[in-house]
Parts: structure tokens; sequence; C-alpha cells
């Protein structure tokens, strides 16, 4: 692959984003641009404000300075239902789904609340057998179709946490944000969902916050590397490995 | 490695049987851990690790077995006297106070007295981010700080087993390396560690034994070297 990038397909990009906390600057100055059908990862030490970062892109928390565009539109300060609705689909450190419902009720109610289309493409209101097909379709991708009638509060960790990407997918987003996706999974679970965050680009384009390297590197594109709030390298995933800055101040011996 | 002997034994659970609500989780379970020795206890999610470690510091009470602390049974003795007696316990998701400074978290675990190994001044030289850090309070600190504030907290109570659910968990790789580095350092105080972590490499590389238990039982016990000849028991348990 060139070392070259293109940046034609831009779908979702910041320009000197900043986010400061009282005294402390949380995300200083970042700018990075998403490609359609790019898996892109942001990696850096814990504290570098990566979460931060996806918090302001996903409409959780406002910049305190700079631009968020979203196909050409900017969108920074807009709140998180907003951005959901906009086609910003994103998932969090730690599992957030309906544990008491079943995982079908789960996906169908992610699929309701992005309300964005209130019509089909005939031009029919969708109906409550459509939003069933959607969050099947988004089980189906993440591998939980068997599950579906299952109480999600019984399913391993591992399949919550698919479970929580199948809740953002049934959105049909443009862009998914991933925060930490394999965060408390063992070896098989994260080569499951190694393989399920592969697939994602042929239809999003995908911001992946993680600190498994194994993974990372098995499916980044490209990636942007933080440390105190700024933007420390970026490149294609070999140039990253290869650079002693951040084998410094994130990789260690892990390269 | 020999197996233990009835009089070095620190912490012990007997035939421990614990349930949430009509969940069965712990099935007769038991397990021994002596002074000084470091056991990786190991399991995919959800087989009824950090319910063990619950039932054993009484945070969760078994239906039946006991739990015994030098011989003597602590089966119905509440958790903060199990804990005074020796134990301290780093859970999962650290458990720091985030509204309190990092030195007021540490005071909060300083249990002073004659003699005591571990001192604030000895946590602090240990990890000397916290020392930078002292007047931040604890939803300030980057996840390896916290977890560096948990584990030193833990060390204030001076502890003869140290528990540590999960301890590397959502920490940079860098980051991860320096917990190991430091749960090494304890380990060779000769405080007892109990550890629950998914890193197969740096739990058999670090533990004296090796638990593994699914759905609430034991399904190996043995050293690091016995359970690598057995890639099998591995594959099929661990997912390696």
């Amino acid at each position: 692959m060139s070392d070259a990038r293109d940046t034609s397909r831009a779908v979702l990009g910041t320009e000197a984003l900043s986010r400061h906390f009282a005294g402390l600057v949380a995300v200083r100055e970042v700018s990075i641009s998403l490609q359609q059908g790019e898996l892109h990862a942001v990696i850096g030490p814990n504290g570098a404000g990566k979460t931060t970062l996806v918090n302001m892109l996903s409409g959780e928390i406002r910049p305190t300075a700079g631009r968020i565009e979203l196909e050409g539109r900017q969108v920074a300060g807009e709140p998180a239902w907003r951005m959901t609705r906009l086609g910003v689909g994103r998932s969090f450190q730690r599992t957030n789904i309906f544990a008491s419902l079943s995982v079908l009720e789960n996906a169908r109610l992610a699929a309701q609340a992005v309300g964005r289309v209130r019509r089909n493409a005939s031009g029919r209101p969708w109906c409550e057998v459509e939003l069933v097909d959607r969050a099947l379709a988004a089980l189906d991708r993440v591998g939980l179709s068997e599950v579906a009638p299952r109480i999600a509060g019984t399913l391993s960790h591992g399949e919550q946490r698919q479970l929580e990407i199948a809740m953002a997918l049934a959105g049909e987003p443009k862009v998914l944000l991933l925060d930490e996706p394999l965060a408390g999974m063992g070896p098989e679970e994260s080569q499951r969902m190694t393989a399920l965050l592969a697939g994602l680009t042929r239809k999003h384009a995908v911001l992946l916050i993680e600190h498994d390297m194994d993974c990372v590197f098995a499916v980044a594109d490209w990636m942007t590397v933080m440390a105190e709030g700024a933007v420390i390298a970026e490149g294609r995933p070999d140039a990253i490995r290869a650079n002693t800055a951040v084998q410094d101040a994130y990789l260690g011996g892990h390269v | 490695m020999p197996a233990p002997t009835r009089s070095s034994i620190l912490l012990e659970g007997r035939k421990l049987d614990t349930y949430y609500g009509q969940s069965h989780v712990l099935r007769g379970i038991s397990i021994a851990i002596r002074s000084g020795e470091t056991i990786g206890l190991m399991g995919r999610n959800g087989m009824g690790k950090t319910t063990l470690i619950r039932t054993l510091v009484g945070l969760v009470r078994a239906r039946r077995g006991q739990v015994l602390f030098e011989g003597q049974d602590v089966s119905s003795t509440p958790a903060f006297a199990i804990a005074q007696r020796g134990i301290a316990y780093v859970p999962e998701g650290r458990g720091i106070f985030a509204s309190l400074s990092v030195a007021e978290n540490l005071a909060i675990g300083e249990r002073a007295a004659a003699g005591a190994q571990w001192t604030q001044e000895r946590v602090l030289h240990l990890f000397p981010r916290l020392a930078q850090r002292l007047t931040h309070r604890g939803n300030q600190l980057s996840g390896g700080e916290q977890q560096m504030l948990a584990i030193g907290r833990a060390l204030l109570t001076n502890p003869r087993l140290l528990i540590l659910d999960e301890a590397t968990e959502g920490l940079a790789p860098i980051i991860r390396d320096e917990i190991w580095k430091i749960v090494r350092l304890i380990r060779d105080t000769g405080i007892a560690t109990l550890i629950v972590d998914k890193t197969v490499a740096s739990v058999t590389e670090i533990a004296d034994r090796i638990v593994i238990i699914v759905k609430g039982e034991v399904v190996f016990e043995g050293t690091p070297p016995e359970l690598k000849v057995q890639p099998e028991l591995m594959h099929r348990h661990l997912g390696v």
C-alpha cells in the first residue's frame, strides 16, 4: 500500500479541535479526517484525550474551540441525539445495553431511536416490521442472530460488546466511533471482534480507539497517535510501528 | 511446586457454593493460597473468578462451604474485618474515590503500625507518577495512574495477601508493562498475591501456581510449566 493517503472521500473531519476542562487541556488543536471505507485507529496512552475526542465527535460534549465537519457540514456543538440522526453511531468503553431486554429489543430500540428515516424508499412510513428487519440485519452482521430472543444481560461479556456494535449499526450510520470494543475480552473473543471490525469498513467510515495492538495493527488503514491531548504522529500502521516517538510514548516493547 | 502445606496456608476456600439469586455461580470450589505465594486465577469471562474473590473477602456470602484465614473460619466475618486481618483487594474498575485527591485516597488506605513495611513514602517511591500528582483528584488521573493509585492504596494497608482483579485491563501497552513490573516487585517483597488477568503470557510468567475455573469449578491447578505442556487445555479453557 502506498504511503500516500487518498483524502478525497472524507466523511468526518476536525480542524484545530480543542477541549478544556477547567485548567486542563484534554484535547489540543486536533485535526484528523475519516475517509469512507477506511478504518482509522486513534491510539495513545491513558489520559491522552482519545475518549474526549470521541465524545466531541459524537456530540456528548461541546468543543471549546475548533471545527467538526460531517460531509462538509459544520456540526461542532450539535447534541448527541442530533449527531446520531446525522449518521454518527458510537459504542462506549463500558458496555451500554439494556440488560433486562432481549437482544432483539435492544437492536430494535437503537433502530427506532435514530428516527432520521421516517419513510422508506417507496415513501411509505417505516413500520415495526421494517424496524425489526433493520435490527435483525444489524445482529446478523455481528453474528448474534441466533441469540436474538435471549435477555441481553445473560450474554457473555464478548457478546454484549458485539451487541453494542449491533445497536450502533442498527441506526445505519455513515460513521462509527468505537471506544475500546475489545476491553475486557479474552483471546477468542478478541479474535472474533477483530474479524468483525475488519468487515465494517465496507459500509462505514470507522474510528477505532483500542489498546489491543494485535487488533489495531491487523485492521487499521490509517493511524493517529495522541499524547497529552495532541497528535504526535499519524500515518500508515507500518510507519507508526517504526516511529520511535510512538514507541517511547506508548508501544514500549509491543512493536 | 509442592502442594500447600496446612500450616502455611493463609487464605482458603473450602467447597464453596455461591449463588446470585437462582444463579449457581460457584459449585463446590476449593482454593488455598499460602504465605508469599503468587496465584494466577484464570478462566473465560463469566466463569466465576470475580465471584470467587468476592466470596473469599466476604463481599458475597457462600451458601455452602467455608472460608478460612490462617485456619480460622471467617465465613461469617464482615468484609472489613477480613480486610483488617491482612487482605487488600484491588477490584476490577479500580474503585478509587474520584472526588478525593491522590493524597487523600492514599491516606484512607494507610494503616499505621509500628514497623509497617509500606508507608506513603515507600508507595510514592514505587509510583513516582503519583508523587507528581498528589493534589490531583482521582477523576483527573489517567487510567494507568488510577490503577497505580488503587494498588498503592492497597499496599498502604500493609496486606499479607494482595488481590488484583484485571489490573491491566484498558491500559496502554507501555503502562501494562509498568504494572507487571510493579507486581513483580511487590511479589518479591513476600506479599502473597492472587491475580486475575487475561494476559496469559504475563500471568504464567509471574505466578507460582495457576488455577483455571470453568462454570464455578476448578478444572486445572498446577504450575505454569505443567499448564504449558497442555496446549489443548489452554486452548479449551483460555482460548489461546
